[in-house]
């Protein structure tokens, strides 16, 4: 009798090797370890910012020092020295990236490799990129055509220098520094990330996207994002990160900040993919992230979706204020954890408006020793009239020394509310491998094709080019598939 | 205010007045000490995220300020208590005030025993010191620890290897009396091997009162303890009730848990399936109007091979009300094989009422198969509308509706006497309390 | 004659230590139609397991050859690629793979298996079209995710769809037609008549002489207590309906 655990396609599948865990040796301004004000004095004069950052940089950061360490996620780690985390990296070039013939050709090749090409014309139509290495943006792509219809997509230290009044007008509004302890210490140390501003009335002509590398050893990833979609308008973004395999772990620390006015729909898709540590537990990404997104307008809508591949650690939780009238909050996840990954993750709807709408769709994959929980808020204020929420929580286990998790929690405070939660958890059937098989498939793309099977209800939320690689993420090729 | 560690303040008064020569000082004294490490849970802890026990403290720091005053001893009638002849009882009644046995009705049968500690007959002191033994190793827990603490009185239900007594249901019940009162009642109940026992545990009292009950079950290979337990409290009654119950090979456990009454009352029930093919069945009702704030936390532990459990939940808030469900199943290494089935379903009638759910799983092993599923919303309109259309008005048809949706959660009560009692205080408390938006 | 497609010969098989096949023969060549027929637990099920690979079952004794082949030895994908398909008594859901895609995945490993190229995309959605229309589906079902949702007669159409599409050499059908009204009966038994041929045999494991009024077998096999206590032709079935088993198995005993 073929078991699961000892089936080596599954373990083949499930035991994938990192792809993206090379280094590109290129020359750094990294600063000695340490957090102080004057790490932060040193940031903010780094980037040029204006007193009003710094100042609210610094109220983060002695705020920072009165929190703990959030201890309820079901995750373990031992503890993190934050005096041994450099703060700034960013490779040796002329003042911040200007256009793509003055970034360095080592880095242009850094995103070839990782199947990113910075070039205009090697890049596929219709998406447009801002690369962000260690602590800046090297360089953002399209930026003209988007820029032709008002909208402004680039690094956040651009948008610092360029947009003040906007940034000035919406940074924290979501996620304040005082929301907790990783937020704290992101809003006090943050170096870049991706800022989007979609004017009104305006549908954003191509998918946006940021893809985020860790390079230098010893250093932190502290990104910030924040996407504005201003009335009637619409923008669709990408996200994707990889860092080198290495033995220590390393810190991301992200924040990513939505707000969708009325009408307006913002669409935020990960695919996840920090280097996991190796078979034994050693190295990997701690990816301790706050993402949050504000329905502020009527009607608006936003939806995450996101594949979680990577990580020794994942702790994030994207949610969505439903504030606006009539407006809909939708999460879609994929988490898979192997060897000794642990993932910590799932959403909060907060319902304040009337007619507010969630949908929660969690697929949990755990294999190996790893840990794979769901947690999740689903939360109805009495305001929330006819509020409806529906949340769908399946776990798949593969090998009996993993563990799958599912934490919901609902706080109904309105009677016309309705909120609804199914989950399951169990292992791929037997009867399920031994039908394909019977049809002619071998095990390994039985379970490919199982597997698969399980997580299409978040793959079909994703745009067409990240469906592809989420899915070969998972090993499965859907080549020339028919439908 | 109460004072600070008042767990010694008042471990002092209950000594005093205990009356239990041979209680193991040991036992009490070490749970005054981990209470003295850990001290009363509060909103840091993940399992007291809806339950503050503020108000709870502010009525033992009252009883602490009047202890030494002669109580008013003013007691509820014992609903049901009519015992058949002496020659063939229909049932053991058993009446416990303040945490102490008060009186006993119905004579015991060869191969049951059902008693206080304090008047144990020399033949069952061996067996009884074993349970105490088993009742102290468990983990501890902060508000069985204050119970051992402040102890006046340990309740025993036990049977022989290979006896049942289906026939002759055990009922216990728990009084909290006197204004105010703080009671810390005990049960240690030992279902032999192979044996079958019916056992209920209802929770009543006076105005003012305040309780903190423990259970605990042990049921030995191949046996059955149906358990049925009521919280009838007061208006303004408080309750904290802890329940631990651990199933060996083959055993298994019926459970239904109805909460009717009180201002303040916390269950916390733990159920281990700590052998091969235990099963345990449990289904739960809490109405939570008025301004009763209703918490069920549940935690049913599969730790062997094929171990099957299944648990329903069913809840109503209206007015004030808040009604809290947080159930978790948790599956150790090693529980091949083993099912696990949860739902919980909740009604939310009114603007000011809540409900909070929080239904859990943790696994770790493969082959399994478990789900749980939770809802919080209204009756079906399609049904009310069904009703209306067969002449009822609005009032009548919810009120039909919302019976029947928690009637369904007494299914289980093998007692048809008492499944009846409960159906009829629902149907009255619907009757006359539920207001509708 | 022919040499045998299938051969099974003395075959015992045990589930859980209990005996269910208790030497049973049989011996299919190209082109025939086996019906058989038994009470229930009379081990039917247990030999089309069997014959496709499904794990839970103890051969203790006995062979099974197919093609010359030691079947037995062959894993359950193996054997579907050497053209034994298995249609289930409960076919089996996977929620989120569409039909289609099983379809291609199960249709291009049997050509890989052959050495052949993958089927063009155009060629394959011609094909599996045209199987739908001789099967009376609706071709919506070819993008619902297998099994989920279908109907019991949705099931049973959908394995004869399946059949249709891989062209098997050897057949299985595990109770295809229980659970089905007589119209679902007639298309299910149309299909498998439309893929009738000199190369193609068909094994039909069924309680009910019904289905063998509409697919004409060439024999009938009485399976009882583990073994094969009877065989004839088509009128066998017809005595078993007209008398029972109870008269059947009574003759076969005395």
């Amino acid at each position: 009798m073929t078991s699961t655990t000892e089936n080596p396609a599954l373990e083949d599948l499930i035991g994938r090797r990192y792809a993206h865990g090379f280094v590109t040796d290129i020359e750094s301004d990294t600063v000695p370890p340490g957090l102080s004000e004057d790490t932060i004095r040193f940031i903010s004069a780094k980037k040029g910012e204006p007193e009003f950052l710094l100042e609210w940089r610094l109220k983060a950061y002695r705020h920072w020092l009165t929190l703990r360490e959030p201890r309820w996620a079901k995750v373990h780690h031992p503890p993190i020295d934050y005096q041994a985390i450099s703060y700034y990296s960013a490779p040796k070039a002329p003042q911040g990236p200007r256009s793509i013939d003055e970034v360095d050709p080592k880095l242009l090749e850094t995103y070839e490799k990782l199947g990113i090409p910075l070039h205009e014309r090697a890049r596929l139509a219709g998406v447009a990129v801002d690369a962000v290495f260690d602590s800046v943006s090297v360089t953002t792509t399209f930026k003209d055509r988007l820029s032709a219809v008002g909208v402004i997509f680039c690094s956040f230290s651009e948008a610092v220098r360029e947009h003040p009044e906007l940034v000035r007008k919406y940074l924290g509004t979501v996620v304040p520094y005082r929301d907790n302890y990783f937020a704290a210490l992101n809003s006090a140390v943050f170096t870049d990330g991706s800022f989007v501003y979609i004017p009104q009335g305006v549908r954003c002509p191509m998918e946006l996207s940021t893809y985020f590398r860790i390079n230098q050893a010893k250093t932190g990833q502290f990104e910030r994002t924040l996407i504005i979609a201003e009335e009637a308008s619409h923008v669709s973004y990408l996200e994707g990160c990889t860092a080198p395999q290495r033995e220590e772990n390393q810190l991301h620390a992200a924040v990513v900040e939505l707000v969708a006015l009325r009408d307006a729909t913002i669409k935020y898709s990960t695919v996840q993919n920090w280097y996991p540590g190796d078979e034994e537990g050693r190295g990997g990404i701690y990816n301790f992230v706050t993402k949050r997104g504000d329905c502020r307008g009527a009607n608006s809508r936003i939806s995450w979706t996101q594949v979680e591949a990577g990580s020794a650690i994942t702790w994030k939780y994207p949610s969505c204020i439903l504030r606006g009238e009539n407006s809909v909050g939708e999460f879609y996840s994929v988490a898979v954890t192997n060897n000794l990954q642990q993932a910590d993750t799932g959403t909060k709807m907060i319902h304040i408006g009337r007619n507010t709408r969630s949908t929660i769709v969690s697929k949990g994959i755990s294999a190996g020793r790893a840990q794979n929980a769901y947690r999740g808020l689903v939360k109805i204020l009495p305001t929330a009239e006819n509020a409806r929420n529906y949340t769908q929580c399946d776990s798949l286990l593969m090998g009996a020394r993993c563990g799958a998790h599912t934490f919901p929690y609902m706080e109904v405070r309105n009677p016309t509310a309705v909120v609804e939660h199914e989950a399951t958890t169990s292992r791929i059937g037997d009867d399920q491998l031994f039908y394909c098989r019977q049809r002619g498939l071998s095990t390994e793309d039985a379970v490919n094709l199982i597997v698969n099977g399980f997580c299409k209800q978040v793959f079909r939320e994703l745009p067409m080019e990240f469906a592809v690689e989420a899915q070969n993420l998972l090993n499965v090729s859907l080549e020339g598939a028919v439908g | 205010m109460l004072p600070e560690r008042p767990w010694r303040t008042a471990a002092s008064l209950a000594r005093d007045g205990a009356g239990l020569p041979d209680w193991p000082a040991e036992w009490r004294a070490s749970a005054l000490a981990r209470l003295d490490e850990a001290g009363m849970p509060d909103g840091s802890d993940e399992e007291w995220r809806y339950t503050s026990l503020t108000a709870w403290g502010q009525r033992w720091s009252d009883y602490l300020a009047a202890a030494g005053q002669p109580a008013a001893i003013t007691l509820p009638a014992v609903p049901s208590m009519q015992p058949g002849s002496v020659a063939r009882p229909a049932a053991i009644h058993v009446q416990v005030v303040n945490g102490a046995l008060l009186t006993q009705t119905g004579a015991t049968p060869p191969g049951l025993f059902v008693g206080s500690l304090r008047q144990l007959p020399p033949e069952l002191r061996g067996r009884a010191a074993e349970l105490l033994g088993k009742s102290a190793g468990l983990p501890p827990e902060q508000l069985v620890d204050l119970n051992s603490a402040l102890v006046s009185d340990v309740i025993l239900i036990g049977t022989d290897a290979g006896t049942s007594f289906d026939g002759l249901p055990v009922h216990i019940h728990l009084q909290g009396s006197g204004s105010p009162a703080f009671s810390h009642p005990r049960i240690l109940v030992d279902v032999a091997r192979s044996s079958r026992l019916t056992l209920t545990i209802e929770h009543s009292g006076a105005d003012g009162m305040l309780a903190n009950a423990v259970t605990q079950a042990w049921i030995g290979h191949g046996a059955h303890l149906d358990l049925v337990r009521v919280q009838s409290l007061p208006d303004d009654g408080m309750l904290t009730d802890t329940s631990h119950i651990d199933l060996a090979a083959a055993a298994s456990a019926r459970i239904t848990s109805v909460d009717l009454g009180g201002l303040l009352s916390r269950q916390s029930m733990t159920v281990v399936l700590a052998g091969a093919g235990s099963s345990a069945t449990v289904d739960g009702l809490f109405l939570a109007d008025d301004r009763r704030h209703i918490d069920n936390r549940t935690l049913l532990e599969h730790r062997a091979p094929g171990t099957t459990s299944r648990e329903s939940f069913r809840g109503l808030a209206d007015g004030h009300g808040r009604g809290i469900f947080n159930g978790k199943i948790i599956v150790m290494p090693g529980a091949e094989g083993s099912n696990a089935a949860l739902s919980n379903r909740n009604l939310l009638l009114a603007a000011t009422a809540e409900i909070d759910t929080k239904p859990e799983l943790e696994i770790y092993v493969d082959d399994v198969k478990c789900s749980h599923g939770a809802t919080t919303g209204q009756l079906d309109a399609n049904a009310l509308f069904y009703l209306r259309s067969r002449g009822l008005d609005p009032a009548a048809a919810r009120q039909v509706l919302t019976a029947a949706f928690l009637r369904e959660a007494l299914g289980h009560i093998a007692l048809p006497e008492l499944r009846e009692r409960l159906e009829a205080r629902l149907q009255e408390k619907l009757g006359g309390g539920v207001r509708h938006p | 004659m022919n040499s045998p497609l299938l051969q099974v010969a003395g075959l015992r098989v045990a589930v859980g230590g209990k005996e269910i096949l208790t030497g049973l023969d049989l011996t299919v060549r190209a082109g025939e139609v086996h019906a058989i027929m038994g009470p229930n637990g009379s081990g039917k099920s247990t030999l089309a397991h069997v014959l496709a690979g499904r794990e839970g079952y103890e051969v203790t004794g006995g062979s099974a050859s197919y093609r010359g082949q030691d079947l037995l030895a062959m894993a359950p994908e193996e054997r579907a690629r050497a053209g034994i398909f298995l249609g289930f008594q409960y076919p089996i859901e996977i929620p989120g793979v569409s039909n289609v895609y099983l379809l291609r995945s199960a249709l291009n490993a049997r050509r890989a298996a052959r050495g052949e190229s993958e089927i063009d995309a155009a060629g394959f959605l011609r094909l599996v079209r045209d199987k739908a229309r001789l099967m009376q589906m609706d071709e919506s079902f070819l993008q619902r995710g297998v099994n989920e949702g279908f109907s019991g007669g949705e099931k049973k159409r959908n394995e004869i769809f399946q059949m249709a599409v891989l062209e098997p050499t050897l057949a299985i059908l595990d109770e295809t037609d229980s659970g089905l009204d007589i119209d679902a009966l007639k298309v299910v038994a149309n299909g498998v008549n439309s893929l009738r041929s000199a190369e193609r045999s068909f094994v039909l494991v069924t309680h009910y002489q019904r289905l063998l009024d509409y697919i004409r077998p060439d024999f009938v096999h009485v399976l009882a207590g583990g073994r094969i206590i009877r065989t004839g032709d088509r009128t066998l079935a017809l005595e078993l309906e007209a008398g029972g088993y109870d008269q059947v198995l009574a003759a076969a005993a005395s």
